[in-house]
């Protein structure tokens, strides 16, 4: 225990007394996750939109609800179609509307090519929903009610942030736990220390244990201030337990600093350890969480790819406990794949420390 | 001459005798273009229960119907809601949709029960994609009763690779242009070789510019990895010419390559440099258009991408790459490029000079 | 002209800590001046200001005009990933030489300390002695009339050691002043002057054999006498 201790307080003191680094594990994570909580979103934002009318002041109601719409920030009127394409690039919209006349009669009195800017494919019913909608009201009102009632279970106005702020949380996990600690295993190593601490009787796990500690209580209490800037800034509360909330979040950071211990453990310099933890570590678990993109809308491969990262887990966990209020038994296969994944990293970190302490 | 010669010569041996550069040179194109866009913008399929009351023949078509779309996995039967979302606690469905009783009668009667969408709000994505693909499915029309023709441009098939592989090329050239140079200087600080290169007198503007020259040079290369790449995995071509695109890539990586410069030049020590480069890449990454597009932005982050040196290679690119749009849309960022590289270049020699 | 450097109340402070204190100094052509003091002591910020690499508090400095100087550094400050001659290379670039007078210092240096057989070897794969010697030829590169030596023995061995001092004395007799700063006190012999500091400050100035005849002729009662 004292020997855990000791290792435990020269590494805290070393963190404490570098005040920018300190600075960087403390307070930048909490804007990190303020200002990325806001900006990233998976809901269209603002619609820059272009209309040519070629059907005359007749069309002026339908041009009003389209102007009128919600998100619309900025609406270009082109004198011609032809002018289309060019507003594309001249204007940075991400659609247009030509507006001619339709075949005759009442039901058909206009014709609509609309031209979406499809490069994001997951905006495109984004767009052209809200502008769909905005010609019905315009020629039909917005009567004739919906054969369809929908509700939105766990997020009954539909949050978008709930899409946001657990990828974010990984994120920020990912970096302090895996990344940096990474980083400090290694810096023993490029420094020598190593080899003092080989000389004295703490074995390589003591050695380990004490390291970790501090790390581990850092992530604690990021973990408990960003549950409380997802509730009073994003309105996003817990449904679930608070205790296993904060233990399964708890699991994960030990599980990414498992991870970093392993590839700190066997990198040469620490710029090999950045390397590693970025391309093969934070990387993917960014694009195959489903932070950035649903798993579900991956190939069969890459879905099974997915499922062994620890963030996949993390995002599922995270809200089935937090969002879904989902207690231990429904989470269960992902703390259990957190654990035993934790397991095999701190053995397999572990021989390679022994290893690197007894050649030392 | 001679002596741009020589510290040229002398980044290009560093370089070469430093294998992490260049296996952080191959395996950005390998993991970030080869790897990572395989996972993205494809149709989300998804898996849904039906929960039917009615057990009549107009159910059964509903059922039907979801059973042949592509768009759904085969739907999975329930006796009522409840077991329905017990499947949705555990993440097998996503979307209930529950067939009231007396839903036939109903639509013999011409008033139909309305039918009843339960999807997963916490899975916010793909309910927002999930539930109009279904209410459309199961309505057989979309809102506007088909007098709207959709052109889809830039991508007719609603895979976003196209838009991802713009930005995760954009994602490659920031890594490699940040970590290189920022690594190379931290390190030149640690062993006090900085110290003794100023104590010669050589000019820091030579010294730092053929420094970035050369990194530039290797930002390029590592562009027409990626692009090898991106063409041998999914095809992908350039809209624009490949001048242009050089081009472009050129002026814009300089404020990124500046930015590590200048980041190596504030940090103390190379840890410190280390931390601070991960942190800002993460910022400059999440608060571009590479992860969501711009129009995804509101308010204050609006503004911020909008001046994010990231940001303006990525739509740049998408421009040369993707939309082939001439130049003179782009000039405000080409410009701002520059802008910003003289700033942080000049901020950079006056941090490098005074070490204390 | 043969005063080379004259340093007036130079002082530099960190916040509260006074890292040099009221330092004043004259150096002139072929004088070696060792510069002694416990780690903290303020020998490594006096040589930066002097360089130019930190700005002084107050006081000042003066250099004699187209004085060319040379600096060697506590971890050597060469470019690990290059081989000995490639260092020799980029750092006559880097100094402007023409060709022929770098070629002439540089086969100089290397035949005198023996540097034939590490031509081609990276410098970071080079015993410390060595990198020693081929740190202090680059700082003599481009002929130097002030040269600042910042522990440049620290890690020798006492072979090692006397070789280096040997090169400096050599320095020496060709008229340049040299400024050595070293734990060493044993070295204090192979100085003109030396000067003792203490937290920043300068406790003893003077010959090296007449302070110790002082101190009962033994400058290390004298180094423990000024640090109590």
């Amino acid at each position: 225990m004292r020997g855990i201790w000791t290792v435990a307080r020269k590494e805290l003191s070393h963190i404490l007394r570098d005040k920018v680094s300190g600075l960087i594990l403390f307070v930048l994570p909490a804007l990190f996750f303020i200002s990325i909580g806001f900006a990233i979103s998976v809901d269209i934002e603002r619609i820059d939109l272009a209309i040519a009318n070629t059907a005359g002041p007749k069309a002026n109601e339908v041009i009003n609800h389209l102007c009128n719409m919600n998100k619309v920030s900025k609406v270009v009127m082109l004198n011609s179609p032809s002018e289309v394409e060019e507003s594309f690039a001249r204007d940075g919209i991400v659609a247009a509307i030509v507006i001619s006349e339709g075949e005759g009669g009442y039901n058909a009195p206009f014709k609509f090519d609309l031209f979406i800017n499809c490069s994001f494919a997951t905006n495109i019913l984004a767009i052209r929903n809200p502008i769909s909608s905005a010609i019905k009201n315009a020629l039909i009102g917005p009567g004739n009610d919906s054969p369809f009632t929908v509700r939105y279970l766990y997020n009954s106005d539909l949050n978008r942030k709930m899409a946001t702020i657990p990828g974010v949380i990984m994120i920020i996990l990912i970096v302090v736990s895996t990344i940096i600690f990474s980083i400090s295993i290694n810096k023993e190593k490029v420094h020598g220390t190593s080899r003092l601490l080989s000389l004295t009787p703490l074995g390589p796990m003591i050695i380990v244990i004490g390291k970790l500690i501090p790390y581990f209580l850092i992530s604690l209490i990021h973990i408990s201030y960003l549950i409380f800037l997802g509730q009073s800034i994003f309105g996003l509360g817990i449904n679930g337990s608070f205790l296993l909330y904060f233990l399964f979040c708890a699991l994960f950071s030990l599980n990414s600093m498992m991870l970093g211990l392993l590839v700190g453990s066997y990198c040469k310099t620490y710029e090999a350890a950045l390397i590693i933890c970025w391309f093969f570590i934070f990387t993917p678990n960014l694009f195959l969480s489903g932070f950035v993109m649903p798993v579900n809308s991956m190939p069969e491969t890459m879905q099974k790819i997915a499922r062994l990262h620890n963030g996949y887990h993390f995002i599922e966990g995270y809200r089935g406990i937090a969002y879904k209020g989902t207690g231990l038994s429904e989470n269960l296969p992902h703390i259990l794949f957190l654990t035993i994944q934790s397991l095999i990293a701190f053995i397999i970190a572990l021989l390679g420390f022994s290893r690197r302490y007894s050649k030392s | 001459m001679k002596r741009f010669y020589y510290i040229f010569k002398h980044e290009v041996l560093a370089f070469v005798r430093f294998p992490l550069m260049i296996i952080l040179l191959l395996l950005c194109p390998i993991v970030v273009i080869g790897f990572i866009p395989q996972t993205l913008g494809h149709s989300i399929k998804f898996n849904c229960a039906i929960v039917d009351m009615d057990h009549s023949y107009a159910s059964m078509e509903i059922g039907q119907k979801i059973l042949s779309s592509e768009y759904c996995l085969p739907p999975i039967w329930c006796g009522s809601v409840e077991e329905a979302m017990h499947l949705m606690e555990y993440n097998s469905v996503l979307l209930i949709v529950s067939i009231p009783e007396g839903y036939e009668r109903g639509i013999a009667l011409g008033n139909p029960e309305k039918i009843t969408l339960l999807a997963d709000g916490s899975r916010v994505i793909e309910a927002d994609i999930a539930v109009p693909k279904m209410i459309s499915l199961l309505s057989d029309n979309d809102a506007s009763g088909g007098i709207i023709n959709l052109h889809r441009l830039f991508n007719s098939e609603e895979h976003s690779e196209q838009y991802y592989l713009v930005s995760l090329i954009s994602m490659s050239l920031l890594i490699i242009a940040m970590f290189l140079i920022g690594l190379n200087i931290a390190g030149e600080k640690k062993h006090n070789t900085l110290s003794q290169i100023i104590v010669t007198g050589v000019d820091m503007r030579l010294y730092l510019g053929t420094k970035v020259l050369f990194y530039s040079l290797v930002v390029i290369l590592e562009l027409f990895l990626c692009l090898a790449m991106g063409y041998i995995v999914y095809d992908m071509t350039i809209d624009s010419g490949i001048g242009q695109l050089v081009m472009v890539t050129y002026i814009l990586t300089f404020p990124l390559l500046f930015l590590g410069v200048f980041i190596a030049s504030v940090a103390r020590n190379d840890i410190q440099a280390l931390y601070l480069m991960i942190f800002l890449m993460i910022f400059l990454v999440m608060l571009s258009s590479i992860i969501a597009p711009l129009a995804n932005m509101s308010g204050i982050s609006y503004y911020f991408c909008r001046m994010n040196p990231v940001n303006w290679l990525t739509e740049s690119l998408r421009v040369v790459i993707t939309y082939g749009y001439p130049l003179r849309t782009i000039l405000p960022e080409l410009i701002a490029g520059i802008l910003l590289s003289v700033i942080f270049f000049f901020s950079s020699i006056r941090l490098l000079k005074r070490i204390n | 002209m043969n005063r080379i450097l004259t340093i007036s109340s130079l002082t530099k402070r960190f916040g509260s800590l006074v890292a040099v204190q009221d330092f004043s100094l004259t150096l002139d052509k072929g004088d070696v001046v060792g510069v002694f003091g416990a780690n903290g002591a303020g020998k490594t910020t006096l040589i930066r200001m002097i360089i130019g690499l930190t700005k002084p508090t107050s006081g000042e400095f003066t250099i004699a005009t187209g004085c060319r100087i040379g600096y060697m550094s506590q971890s050597f400050s060469l470019v690990g990933t290059l081989t000995v001659m490639e260092n020799f290379e980029f750092y006559g670039a880097l100094y402007n030489l023409p060709q022929q007078e770098f070629i002439d210092q540089r086969d100089r240096f290397i035949t005198h300390f023996k540097m034939e057989e590490y031509l081609n070897v990276r410098t970071d794969r080079l015993p410390a002695g060595r990198k020693q010697l081929l740190a202090f030829s680059i700082s003599r590169l481009h002929s130097p009339t002030l040269l600042l030596l910042d522990e440049p023995t620290s890690g020798l061995d006492l072979l090692n050691r006397k070789r280096l001092w040997e090169a400096v004395r050599e320095a020496a007799e060709e008229g340049i002043a040299i400024m050595v700063s070293t734990h060493y006190l044993d070295e204090a012999y192979y100085c003109d002057k030396i000067v003792m500091m203490e937290r920043g400050a300068i406790k003893a100035y003077g010959d090296p054999v007449n302070l110790a005849n002082k101190a009962g002729g033994n400058l290390i009662n004298l180094f423990l006498e000024e640090m109590r």
